[in-house]
């Protein structure tokens, strides 16, 4: 065995910490939103959102200019909570290489700004596909608003059904903690991906699925949207 | 590239199609069963639930198309 693959295997190994880091952040944002979600109505509010309603036309004029707040919040917030768990990691967990703390401060604007212009032109597009079908402008409302709107389009399942969701995910990353701390015969989902990406229609494939599932969950299908209801 | 029994490939596919059913059956209505963009929902009602999304999203993004130079155009 070679000093560069003993170097991968324990850079492998070490990449459980930050992934069970994230599974723990996500569930916890989970169980958080579920708490919202079950409390009963009368006390739901949302943090730093006022629950009054506005006026109707002053929420048409920042309907748009709220929907970029709230994407550039979620846009600037992601991004720096990024660099810090990958600073964090450098620093206190692996000194992968020279170039990874370059590569993680670049290589990510540079997939935020390939990213803008085609989100852009997806949710353009999407626009013009509604006013074809004949359905009215998407205006989509100022925070302050969407409380109600959002509570009575938000359908509350049995926390069953979410602790499912829960359990799924809890097996891939399990699956991929396996992978990473060198049991043999498991692939990581790297692995996986590199098998898909050797050809290029897989890797065009795979970014447009990466592309559409931001789309998706940041711009298109953000909370309250109206398009969502 | 290292090479693994079929096994643990067929692993992540039976993973990903469990996702997969389960949200099927999100999305048939079937009783109790919320769909995954309910999920998501729930966790992006906080701030920090929107960051960490991105935040993995975006790491995804780097850590598959950008880390090792794999971006798009090497053969």
């Amino acid at each position: 065995m070679g000093p560069l693959t003993v170097l991968a295997a324990s850079a492998d190994r070490q990449a459980l910490v930050p992934m069970a880091a994230g599974y723990l952040i996500l569930m916890s944002a989970l169980a958080l939103g579920l708490r919202l979600l079950y409390r009963p109505r009368a006390t739901q509010a949302e943090p730093g959102q006022s629950p009054g309603p506005s006026p109707a036309g002053s929420r048409r004029r920042s309907g748009w200019a709220a929907q970029a707040r709230h994407v550039t919040g979620t846009v600037v917030g992601g991004y720096l909570l990024l660099m810090a768990v990958v600073v964090a990691y450098y620093y206190a967990v692996a000194r992968v290489g020279p170039g990874f703390l370059d590569s993680a401060v670049t290589g990510t604007a540079l997939l935020i700004g390939l990213a803008a212009p085609v989100f852009a032109a997806a949710s353009w597009l999407a626009e013009r596909l509604r006013r074809r079908r004949g359905r009215p402008a998407c205006h989509p409302p100022v925070p302050g608003d969407l409380l109600p709107r959002r509570e009575a389009s938000m359908a509350r399942h049995p926390l069953i059904g979410y602790l499912a969701w829960a359990v799924l995910f809890g097996a891939l990353f399990a699956w991929e903690g396996l992978a990473l701390a060198q049991v043999s015969g498991v692939p990581s989902l790297s692995d996986v991906v590199r098998v898909i990406m050797r050809y290029p229609a897989g890797r065009w494939a795979l970014f447009a699925l990466w592309l559409w599932t931001g789309w998706q969950l940041f711009i298109h299908r953000w909370p309250g949207h109206a398009g969502t209801a | 590239m290292a090479r693994y029994p079929l096994i643990g490939y067929l692993a992540w596919a039976v993973l990903f199609g469990a996702l997969l059913a389960w949200e099927g059956l999100a999305l048939a209505e079937v009783s109790g069963v919320p769909t995954l963009r309910g999920v998501f929902r729930v966790i992006m009602r906080y701030p920090a639930g929107r960051w960490a999304l991105f935040a993995l999203w975006l790491w995804a993004g780097w850590h598959f198309f950008i880390r090792g130079w794999h971006f798009l155009l090497r053969a």
